[in-house]
């Protein structure tokens, strides 16, 4: 493929909408045709979405697939992978043709799926967290200098301020809580959260200038 | 038993201990009061200032693994919105929130609401809108851009609400979000307020699990984000409050006595790890 198609054309793209939505966004009135026209055009998403979807399907299937036609590395979860991948499309598919559903997540045996196996999969998943951080805690809040002692005093005010105990054994621990969220905590939030849109917001014209061409892949 | 022992248990007494501890208050609960934290309290003002008619976007952007925590948030302010009359539009930016957000609201308008006269006028469910934060900015635009038709295939423009009234963010009176990722809170601030005149015209209040508020507290302080129920117990005085103000059943209790316990038996890990530490050290051993 000629680096026209695979470097050029993609800036190209890139730097024209990205242009668009930055015009539509700081300089054309809300409701305006142009801006409008802008709004059909991120509901083109829909469509890349999509199609992205089939891709990581297919591309899903085949990276699995390679990893245990060659017994690679885990290629006994591989194998779980590509039943369970199979096993859903072919019950979203069926639903759709028993029942015609409009949308594949509202068919009942897609739902079947979701609430009997999913979701409590998932949840179990979850709550696991629940035992690993108590170790956790128990390992790795150790008065080892001053800022580990800060730490474990907040994470402890934390811990009796966010649960209604803290309440029956002092009314003050739910205020200390609050008061820390609100404030130590939401200083630190907004130092982070403004370091990161400064970045994004570089990364953003380095895109359209195509300075940064990372999302493009591997230059060969 | 060596003093350094203390500093090392195995996890699985501890993992043991805690199944213990929260089991105890969900077969017996302590029925232990509640405080109304400021956080909490501000969503339900909030709400409660609306006036009948307005328009309510309920955002189900979670999944089943933090469904204990969010799901009695967005169940609360539901039946919240309903008795005061709003306008409710439902849906979910994320595809495992979709079937939530139609079990949720089938437990508060009825389990055949999409049949039932007040759809499409006082109530809607969108489903699963794609895109995630392109699939916010498309429907805080334009409703009709972002899904032209509702969960069940019916066209917005056979449905009264979305035809008539809640054509873009300009309409929207009250977003609730109910997150727990990305998109969540900060891509409503970003992509739906931020582009419709700010807090004042598109407020936004959250839902979200507990361990990720502390992310977004620096958009409450700026008035971003409204007010925020803070995980379960967020839940838990948010069903406090409606139990109080309308008789909503305040079912959070046994959950919350548990995790009261749970909280202190992981406070107890951490004083007894550190005592074993500390005498550990002032006999010049290793930690």
């Amino acid at each position: 493929m000629s680096l026209v198609v695979k470097r050029y054309i993609p800036l190209a793209i890139t730097f024209v909408m990205g242009i668009i939505m930055v015009i539509a966004t700081y300089f054309l009135e809300i409701g305006s045709p142009a801006r409008d026209a802008t709004t059909l055009l991120t509901g083109t998403v829909d469509v890349i979405v999509a199609t992205a979807g089939v891709i990581g399907l297919i591309v899903l299937l085949r990276h699995h697939g390679v990893n245990v036609s060659r017994r690679g590395k885990y290629w006994k979860y591989s194998t779980i992978t590509i039943i369970g991948v199979i096993t859903y499309l072919i019950v979203a598919v069926y639903g759709v043709a028993i029942q015609g559903r409009y949308l594949m997540v509202a068919s009942e045996p897609v739902s079947w799926v979701y609430n009997q196996l999913y979701a409590h999969m998932d949840a179990t998943i979850f709550s696991l967290l629940a035992f690993f951080i108590a170790s956790a805690a128990y390992r790795a809040f150790r008065l080892r200098s001053l800022e580990a002692s800060v730490l474990l005093l907040v994470g402890a005010l934390m811990l009796l301020g966010r649960a209604p105990i803290g309440g029956v054994m002092w009314e003050g621990f739910p205020n200390i809580a609050t008061w820390l969220l609100n404030v130590p905590n939401s200083a630190g939030m907004r130092a982070i959260t403004i370091g990161i849109a400064i970045g994004a917001i570089l990364l953003a014209i380095r895109q359209l200038m195509g300075v940064e061409r990372g999302y493009l892949g591997p230059e060969r | 038993m060596s003093i350094g022992s203390i500093s090392k248990i195995d996890r699985r007494y501890l993992y043991i201990l805690l199944f213990i501890a929260v089991s105890i208050p969900l077969l017996s609960p302590l029925k232990l009061p509640i405080p109304i934290g400021e956080h909490a309290k501000r969503v339900y003002d909030l709400t409660e200032s609306l006036t009948a008619g307005d328009i309510v976007i309920e955002s189900f952007d979670f999944g089943p693994s933090t469904r204990p925590e969010n799901y009695p948030q967005a169940k609360g302010h539901l039946f919240h919105a309903r008795e005061l009359g709003l306008k409710v539009v439902a849906l979910a930016f994320w595809p495992s929130g979709a079937p939530i957000g139609e079990e949720a609201l089938r437990e508060v308008y009825g389990a055949d609401f999409e049949h039932s006269s007040e759809y499409g006028q006082t109530v809607v469910y969108l489903g699963y809108v794609p895109g995630n934060e392109v699939g916010m900015q498309t429907f805080g635009d334009d409703t009709s851009t972002a899904k032209g038709t509702d969960h069940w295939g019916t066209s917005l423009t056979d449905l009264p609400l979305m035809r008539d009234e809640c054509r873009s963010a300009e309409d929207f009176d009250l977003w609730a979000e109910w997150a727990s990722g990305t998109p969540g809170e900060q891509q409503v601030i970003q992509f739906v307020q931020g582009r419709h005149g700010g807090p004042s015209a598109v407020p936004i209040v959250v839902g979200a699990t507990a361990v990720s508020v502390s992310g977004m507290m620096n958009f409450y302080t700026s008035g971003q984000i409204y007010g925020i129920l803070n995980g379960l117990a967020g839940a838990g005085e948010y069903e406090f409050m409606l139990n109080i103000g309308y008789g909503y059943p305040y079912e959070q209790g046994p959950s919350l006595d548990a995790q009261s316990l749970g909280h202190v038996l992981i406070l107890a890990f951490i004083v007894l790890g550190n005592i074993g530490y500390l005498l550990t050290r002032s006999k010049g051993g290793k930690s």
